[in-house]
């Protein structure tokens, strides 16, 4: 897929004594994060920089304020911007997440189903039923942020955080849903579980398990199902299901 | 080999902290005050990154079965070898059988442990640095055992004044949404003192703030040193093992050696804030 950067106005802020914040303008859309990400692709392997973390639509650089200074290296992202042009990005796929719905693990659902007005099934119709935008990661190891939540399924996150979110926990908070990829303090509700693991520390090149600018889809799946999959996982056998993504 | 008698009330192995995952969700981590870290590893002849033990608030027990140098650097806390008690920043040379003693923090919070040549600690995604989830476990525990690696590296020189780290004054610029406090907060800002309620690895909370407000930003990238501003109106500075991004508005960025120096404070110690401008 052939790709036209810089086509979004960008601005920049001198964020710290090395450190760099690009702002692309502030919405979240899929465009703007898969810009974003092309855009560290092509300044990936760059010996200025030390690392770079993401937003929604922006990204804080890291780079060697030994080697150059901030006015240099703002000119030099600049340039490497508004030349980038034409590029080739992979065509994003959708990952199929396989979630259980049972009570057992949707701990929140009854809550939930009252906020929204919603009936249980209708709420998994719903979740289960969207693509959702894998934008980039943060908030703990391994936390995919995903946008394109059902508008009706959205209501402000609890006013008090759960003390421990259990690990898997699939749940849904203001516009976005996501997954608990280790336990965690959450706020969110949570309406179900996946059997996979989404991060593992152990593989240093892709730790993560879904590549980012790719799409993340639910799949209901039975307790029954839920035991078998958490078994395969446990055997490293399991395999994602992924198919292309169509406009 | 070095041997944990007592694990005191929280010690961790880290370097200089965990470079290139951050797009993962991966936080940084690394020695929280870096000033002293350095020390420590510098004035054993070890390179910077070389692991040390951090260790906060007070305790820990350290059993040596074999001779080696080393040096303790950072918060003043009781400390002894054996019998007798040790100072900062000074190589110590440790016999076969000596215990090294920590007790409580006299001034400051976290001092440094480094090890001539360094000890063996798992390496995953290219550090040492203990966090939770990452490491298999998040903090050094009673009976965990370190082999020495008597590395032969080349000595770095990153000494700083050691009484840098027990100042009282934050250095931070102005953060991307500065602009959203009013003026008279900005002069609290620099005019007042603020109180440390608690702290942890993740950040510092203060007692006193600022005006409550309704500002919120779409979940932007944080790094060690974002100093949020939280709808109460209080403030979180964000340390080592803070979250990679967050939502709520980033008014000052603290920077390296205001790091170190916060690193040094606990509950009830006050700081005041210095406004400069970035160069």
């Amino acid at each position: 897929m052939i790709y036209v950067m810089g086509k979004y106005k960008i601005n920049f802020f001198h964020y710290s004594q090395n450190s760099i914040l690009v702002n692309w303008p502030q919405s979240i859309l899929p465009e703007i994060s898969s810009e974003i990400n092309s855009f560290c692709k092509a300044i990936y392997n760059d010996e200025n920089i030390i690392e770079f973390r993401k937003g929604y639509c922006s990204l804080l650089i890291q780079f060697n304020s030994e080697n150059i200074s901030y006015n240099r290296f703002r000119v030099y992202l600049i340039n490497i911007y508004d030349n980038l042009g034409e590029i080739k990005i992979v065509k994003p796929s959708v990952w199929e997440v396989p979630v259980c719905y049972d009570d057992k693990f949707s701990s929140d659902i009854k809550e939930y189903s009252k906020k929204v007005s919603l009936s249980k099934d209708e709420i998994i119709r719903l979740h289960s039923s969207k693509i959702y935008y894998l934008h980039m990661y943060g908030f703990l190891p391994g936390f995919m942020y995903l946008g394109g939540l059902d508008s009706k399924l959205q209501i402000p996150r609890k006013t008090i955080p759960n003390r421990r979110v259990l690990k898997g926990s699939v749940a849904v908070g203001g516009s976005q849903t996501g997954i608990y990829p280790s336990d965690s303090p959450g706020g969110w509700y949570v309406i179900g579980n996946t059997p996979i693991n989404l991060f593992d520390a152990s593989n240093l090149n892709q730790p993560v398990a879904i590549p980012d600018s790719n799409y993340v889809k639910f799949t209901p799946v039975s307790i029954e199902e839920y035991k078998l999959i958490k078994d395969e996982v446990k055997k490293s056998e399991y395999k994602f299901i992924k198919r292309e993504f169509n406009d | 080999m070095i041997e944990i008698l007592d694990s005191g009330y929280h010690i961790t192995i880290q370097d200089r902290g965990r470079f290139g995952f951050s797009k993962f969700g991966v936080p940084l981590s690394g020695s929280m005050d870096y000033l002293s870290s350095n020390n420590a590893n510098s004035i054993v002849g070890n390179t910077i990154n070389e692991p040390v033990f951090e260790i906060a608030m007070m305790g820990g027990k350290f059993l040596f079965t074999e001779e080696v140098d080393i040096c303790i650097s950072g918060a003043i806390f009781e400390v002894k070898l054996n019998n007798n008690s040790i100072i900062n920043n000074t190589i110590i040379r440790v016999q076969k059988g000596d215990v090294l003693n920590f007790g409580k923090a006299l001034k400051g919070f976290r001092i440094y442990l480094a090890i001539s040549g360094g000890f063996k600690s798992d390496l995953i995604l290219k550090s040492c640095s203990y966090f939770d989830n990452i490491t298999p476990s998040s903090v050094v525990k009673k009976g965990d055992r370190f082999n020495l690696l008597r590395n032969k590296s080349k000595a770095c020189n990153f000494i700083s004044n050691p009484e840098l780290i027990f100042e009282n004054i934050i250095e931070v610029s102005k953060g991307p949404e500065f602009n959203l406090i009013n003026s008279d907060d900005i002069k609290l800002l620099q005019e007042q003192f603020f109180t440390v309620s608690s702290n942890n690895r993740m950040g510092y909370f203060f007692e006193n703030g600022l005006s409550a407000n309704s500002f919120s930003i779409i979940t932007s990238p944080v790094i060690p040193g974002t100093i949020q501003l939280t709808p109460s109106g209080k403030m979180i500075a964000l340390m080592k093992d803070g979250q990679v991004s967050g939502g709520y508005p980033r008014i000052l960025q603290m920077n390296y050696n205001s790091i170190s120096i916060l690193s040094q404070k606990k509950q009830g110690d006050k700081i005041r804030f210095k406004l400069i401008n970035l160069t």
